[in-house]
C-alpha cells in the first residue's frame, strides 16, 4: 500500500472507526437534550422527519417539506432534521432515533428480505432489521411461513403479508424508481443497461478497447472512508465491496452463479458446498474454515466473548436463514438451512472473509483503548481501507472523498475458468470516482474520463443539450423509497395515527412531481408486483391508505376529523394536543 | 485528475488578476520599491505568517475530521435558520438573470481569492508592518472562531433544505467549480458564512488603509460586498449565515487591532534575529 495510505489510516480509525462507538454512547442523552432546547416542553404534537440534504438526493427532502407542510396544516408541528448518510444511518438505523424519516431502502426484490425488514424480534438489532421496531405477530407467522412453504402456499403466504403490512402500516412505501444513468458509448459496448445492483453488472460490463482500465462515477463517498463490508454506516449495496470480497454465490441477473462455491447440493434442508481453489489477496489459500468462521462471525461477531451476541446487522436476513455450518474438510462444507433450499439459497452470496484478518477484531471497539461501547465490535467499525479479500481486484489507492483505485487480481479463477468466459475480458483497473454533482459527471462521460455513472444521476437534465458521445439508460431498480415510523415512540406506536399521516401523502401526485423520471407508485414493499395481490395494486389512489385530498390539495376537516375519529385532541388554536 | 485542471485554470487567472490589481493599486513605483526590500518586510511578518500558516493547517486537519466530532457534540439547525429566516434566499434567487448568475459564480471563486490574498501584497508593500500583521491576526481569528462554530452547529445552506425554492446556481451553472470547492467546503458548515467574514475582514482593513490606498478601497469594497450577495444569490448560504459573517469579519478586525498593539512588541522578532534574518 502507498504510504499515503498508511499515514492518513492509522489516525482516520482512532476518529471514525470509533464515531459511531461514541454516537452509539452518547445518543441517548444528546438526543434528550436537544428534544428540550428544541421543543422547549410544549404541549402540541410535534413530529420530525429525518432525511438527507438535497445534494445527496432531492427526491426524500421534496417528500418530507411537503409531509410537514401538511402535517402543520393539520396542527401537527413539523421538523426537518437534515442528516448526511452517514449520520442518517447511524441515527436512524443504529440508534433508532427518529420519528419519521424518509428513504430509500438499498434493495426490496425478493419477499425474504421482509423477513430481516419487519419480524419483530429484529426490532431491537441495528442495520435494516426491523428499523420501525414493529411488533406484529401476524406479521411475524406470515413471515416464517413463507420461509419454509413453497408454490401456492407461499404466495399466498406473502400475499396476506403484504396486505397485513399495508393495513397495520409500519411504512409507507413509495416507489421503486427507475434509475437513469449516462454511459459513453464509444468507450462502453455492452452490459451497461443493467442495474448495477450487484458488482456482478459492473464485471460483465464490454469496453471497447478492454486494456483501458473502467472508469465510474458515484456520488457517495462511502466507500472513500471504509471498505468494510459489515459498516452499516458507510455501505448501501456494497457493490465496490462486492468486486474485493466475494460468497459461495454471486447474484448475476435473476440467478445465483457459483462463485467461490465449485458446486452446491441441496438434500432436503443441508447444503453441501465443495469449494473452488482460491486464494486471498495475500496468497493464503481459502478453506472451509473461512466459510465456517464467517458464518460465525456474521451470527456473532465478538465470537461469543460479549454477554449477549452482537450480530453484523449486514446480511443479518440471510445469516437467519441458515442453522449450522460445518467443516467437512479443507475444501467442503456443510450448511443447514432454517428455510427451504429456494429461499435458503440466498444465504450462499454472503461475503466470506478471512479468519486470519478478522478473528482479531471480535473486540469491543474504543477510542485508542479508551470510550469502550460494549455493544459493538472492531469488526463492525474497523475502516478496512487495506482489504484482504478472494475477489478479482483488489485496492491500489484510496483518496478520501475522492478515489477508490482499483486493480486486477493475478491468477484470480474468474480469469482461468471456462464458466467465467461471458465476463472476459475484465478490466485490468477500475477506477470509482465520487462526482460532486450531476453535471460533472456528466461533462466527465463527454470527455471520456469516465465510462458510466454508476452512482445514478438524480437531478433534472436537460436532454436536449446533451453531448452526442453521452447516452442516457433508464433501468428499473429494486431500491425502495418509503416513509418510516419509529413505532417505538408514541404515538406511532398507535397504527391509526400512522395511517392518518400516511394519508397525508398524495403519493400519486409526488411520484410524478418531485421525481426527475415520472415513478409508478406502490402499496408494497417489493419491487416484484408478482406477489402483490390485486387488492393492494395503486391503481389511480393508494388502496389501504387514500390520500385525504385531491391533486396533492390536502383537505384540512377530513385529515382533522381523521385524528378526532382516531381519539386525538385538538385545541382552540387547532393545534392537535400530544397525547397523554 | 479531474481538480488539476480546474485548479490551474483558476490559479492562472487570479495571478493574472493579482497582477493587473497590483499594477493599478501599488503601481510600479510601489511594486518596484517592495521588490528591492522584499526580504526584511516578510521577516518582520514571520510571527503573524506562522500563526496563519499553522490556523491553515489545523483548519486542513479539521477539516477531514470536524464532521465526524460535530455530528457527536453539535447540533443540526438547519431547520430552525429557515423557520427564523423565511424564504429570503428563495425571493433573493427570482431576481435571478443568467449574466447576474456568471458574474455571481466568477465573483464567489475568483473574485473571493484575489479579495484575500490581494491585501497581503498591498500591506507588504508598505514600508510599517502594522496592516500587515492585523490582516493575518484577523485572518487567523476568522479561521479558528469560525471552527469552534462548526464544531457547535450543523447546518446545511438553503439548496439542501428547500430545493423547489432554492437552486444550487453556481453548481448547475459550472458544475465544475464543485471539485474545487469541496476540497475547502462542507455542506455542513453553512453558519457562519466564512466566504462572508473574510471578505468583510478585507472591506473593514480596506477602509482602514483608504488614505493610504484608495483605489484598493473602491475595488474592495464593491467586490466584497458582490462576494457577500454571491453566496446567497447562489443558494450557498443563508442571510442569517451571513449576518454572522459580516459580525465575525467586523469582531475579527477589532480583535487583530487590539491583538498587535497590546502584543505586537513582545510577538515581534528580536532585533538580532530580525537583521540576521533580513540580511542586514
Amino acid at each position: 500500500m502507498t504510504a499515503a495510505l498508511d499515514a492518513s489510516t492509522v489516525s482516520r480509525r482512532t476518529l471514525i472507526a470509533s464515531a459511531t462507538a461514541a454516537s452509539v454512547a452518547t445518543a441517548g442523552c444528546l438526543r434528550e437534550l436537544r428534544s428540550v432546547l428544541t421543543t422547549g416542553g410544549s404541549e402540541q404534537l410535534s413530529l420530525s422527519i429525518a432525511v438527507i440534504p438535497a445534494s445527496n438526493d432531492p427526491v426524500p427532502i421534496r417528500i418530507a417539506n411537503r409531509l410537514r407542510d401538511n402535517l402543520e396544516a393539520i396542527g401537527i408541528g413539523a421538523s426537518i432534521e437534515l442528516r448526511s448518510a452517514r449520520p442518517f444511518r447511524v441515527d436512524v438505523l443504529y440508534n433508532h432515533d427518529f420519528d419519521l424519516a424518509i428513504t430509500t431502502h438499498p434493495q426490496l426484490s425478493r419477499p425474504d428480505a421482509l423477513y430481516s425488514l419487519l419480524h419483530s424480534t429484529l426490532g431491537p438489532e441495528r442495520g435494516w432489521q426491523n428499523p420501525y421496531g414493529w411488533d406484529d405477530l401476524t406479521a411475524d407467522e406470515l413471515l416464517e411461513t413463507q420461509r419454509t412453504a413453497t408454490g401456492t402456499e407461499r404466495e399466498e403466504a406473502i400475499g396476506e403479508l403484504l396486505t397485513r403490512v399495508a393495513e397495520a402500516h409500519p411504512l409507507t412505501p413509495l416507489w421503486f424508481p427507475i434509475r437513469r444513468r449516462a454511459v459513453n458509448t464509444d468507450q462502453l459496448t455492452g452490459g451497461y443497461d443493467a442495474s448495477f445492483e450487484t458488482p456482478h453488472d459492473l464485471l460483465a460490463l464490454e469496453q471497447a478497447d478492454p486494456d483501458q482500465p473502467l472508469s465510474v462515477s458515484i456520488s457517495a463517498i462511502g466507500p472513500t472512508q471504509s471498505l468494510n463490508p459489515l459498516s452499516v454506516e458507510h455501505r448501501d449495496r456494497g457493490v465496490v465491496t462486492g468486486l474485493l470480497y466475494e460468497g459461495l454465490l454471486r447474484r448475476a441477473d435473476d440467478e445465483l452463479r457459483p462463485w467461490l462455491a465449485e458446486e452446491v447440493s441441496w438434500m432436503g434442508d443441508t447444503a453441501e458446498v465443495t469449494l473452488r481453489s482460491a486464494q486471498w489477496h495475500d496468497g493464503i489459500e481459502i478453506t472451509a474454515d473461512d466459510v465456517a468462521f464467517t458464518y460465525d462471525l456474521l451470527a456473532d461477531t465478538s465470537l461469543g466473548s460479549a454477554e449477549a451476541p452482537i450480530p453484523a446487522p449486514r446480511f443479518r436476513g440471510r445469516r437467519s436463514l441458515i442453522d449450522e455450518v460445518t467443516g467437512l474438510d479443507e475444501h467442503t462444507i456443510e450448511l443447514t438451512a432454517d428455510a427451504s433450499p429456494a429461499v435458503a439459497e440466498q444465504a450462499l452470496t454472503v461475503p466470506i472473509l478471512p479468519e486470519h484478518v478478522w478473528h482479531d477484531r471480535t473486540d469491543f471497539a474504543s477510542v485508542e483503548g479508551y470510550l469502550e461501547e460494549e455493544t459493538i465490535t472492531e469488526a463492525l467499525v474497523v475502516d478496512n481501507l487495506d482489504p484482504i479479500g478472494s475477489g478479482p481486484y483488489t485496492v491500489e489507492e484510496v483518496t478520501d472523498r475522492e478515489i477508490v483505485e482499483l486493480t486486477r487480481v493475478e491468477d484470480h479463477f474468474v480469469d482461468e475458468a471456462d464458466e467465467f468466459d461471458d465476463l472476459h475480458p475484465l478490466p485490468p483497473r477500475i477506477g470509482i470516482t465520487v462526482s460532486p454533482n450531476d453535471g460533472t459527471s456528466l461533462e466527465w462521460v463527454a470527455d471520456g474520463a469516465v465510462d458510466l455513472t454508476l452512482g445514478p444521476l438524480l437531478s433534472e437534465i436537460e436532454t436536449e443539450d446533451l453531448d452526442e458521445s453521452i447516452t442516457l439508460v433508464e433501468t428499473p431498480s429494486t431500491a425502495c423509497y418509503h416513509v418510516m415510523y419509529n413505532t417505538r415512540r408514541p404515538p406511532l406506536s398507535n397504527t391509526n395515527v400512522r395511517r392518518v399521516i400516511a394519508q397525508l401523502l398524495d403519493i400519486g401526485y409526488l411520484a410524478e412531481e418531485v421525481t426527475t423520471i415520472e415513478q409508478s407508485p406502490t402499496a408494497a414493499p417489493l419491487s416484484d408486483t408478482v406477489w402483490v395481490p390485486e387488492e393492494l395494486a395503486f391503481e389511480e389512489v393508494h388502496p389501504v391508505v387514500p390520500f385525504l385530498g385531491s391533486s396533492n390539495e390536502l383537505d384540512v376537516d377530513a385529515a382533522q376529523d381523521a385524528l378526532t375519529d382516531i381519539g386525538l385532541q385538538i385545541d382552540d388554536e387547532g393545534r392537535v394536543i400530544q397525547p397523554g | 485528475m479531474m481538480l488539476d485542471s480546474i485548479l490551474l485554470r483558476v490559479l492562472a487567472i487570479v495571478l493574472g488578476l493579482l497582477a493587473l490589481t497590483a499594477l493599478v493599486v501599488i503601481g510600479p513605483a510601489g511594486l518596484h520599491r517592495m521588490a528591492t526590500s522584499v526580504r526584511p518586510r516578510v521577516v518582520a511578518v514571520i510571527p503573524e505568517v506562522t500563526l496563519l500558516v499553522g490556523v491553515l493547517w489545523l483548519n486542513r486537519f479539521a477539516r477531514q475530521y470536524s464532521p465526524d466530532v460535530a455530528w457527536i457534540i453539535g447540533f443540526e439547525v438547519t431547520d430552525a435558520i429557515y423557520r427564523l429566516e423565511g424564504n429570503f434566499v428563495g425571493w433573493l434567487q427570482t431576481l435571478a438573470i443568467p449574466e447576474l448568475t456568471v458574474y455571481f459564480s466568477r465573483v464567489y471563486v475568483y473574485g473571493y481569492v484575489v479579495l484575500l490574498v490581494f491585501p497581503v501584497l498591498a500591506y507588504l508593500a508598505l514600508d510599517y508592518p502594522r496592516p500587515l500583521r492585523t490582516l493575518l491576526v484577523a485572518y487567523s481569528l476568522n479561521y479558528v472562531i469560525g471552527l469552534v462554530f462548526y464544531l457547535l452547529i450543523i447546518a446545511y445552506g438553503p439548496r439542501n433544505l428547500v430545493p423547489d425554492l432554492v437552486d444550487p446556481l453556481l453548481y448547475t451553472a459550472f458544475p465544475e467549480y464543485q471539485t474545487l470547492t469541496r476540497q475547502v467546503n462542507r455542506s455542513i458548515n453553512v453558519f457562519p458564512s466564512l466566504h462572508t467574514s473574510l471578505s468583510v475582514t478585507v472591506m473593514f482593513m480596506a477602509w482602514r488603509t483608504r488614505e493610504t490606498y484608495p483605489r484598493w478601497a473602491a475595488i474592495a469594497l464593491p467586490l466584497g460586498a458582490s462576494v457577500v450577495i454571491s453566496t446567497m444569490y447562489l443558494g450557498i448560504h443563508w442571510a442569517i449565515d451571513v449576518i454572522a459573517g459580516i459580525i465575525l469579519g467586523v469582531v475579527a478586525v477589532y480583535l487583530a487591532v487590539a491583538i498587535v498593539t497590546r502584543f505586537g512588541e513582545q510577538t515581534a522578532l528580536p532585533e538580532g534575529l530580525f537583521d540576521r534574518l533580513a540580511g542586514h
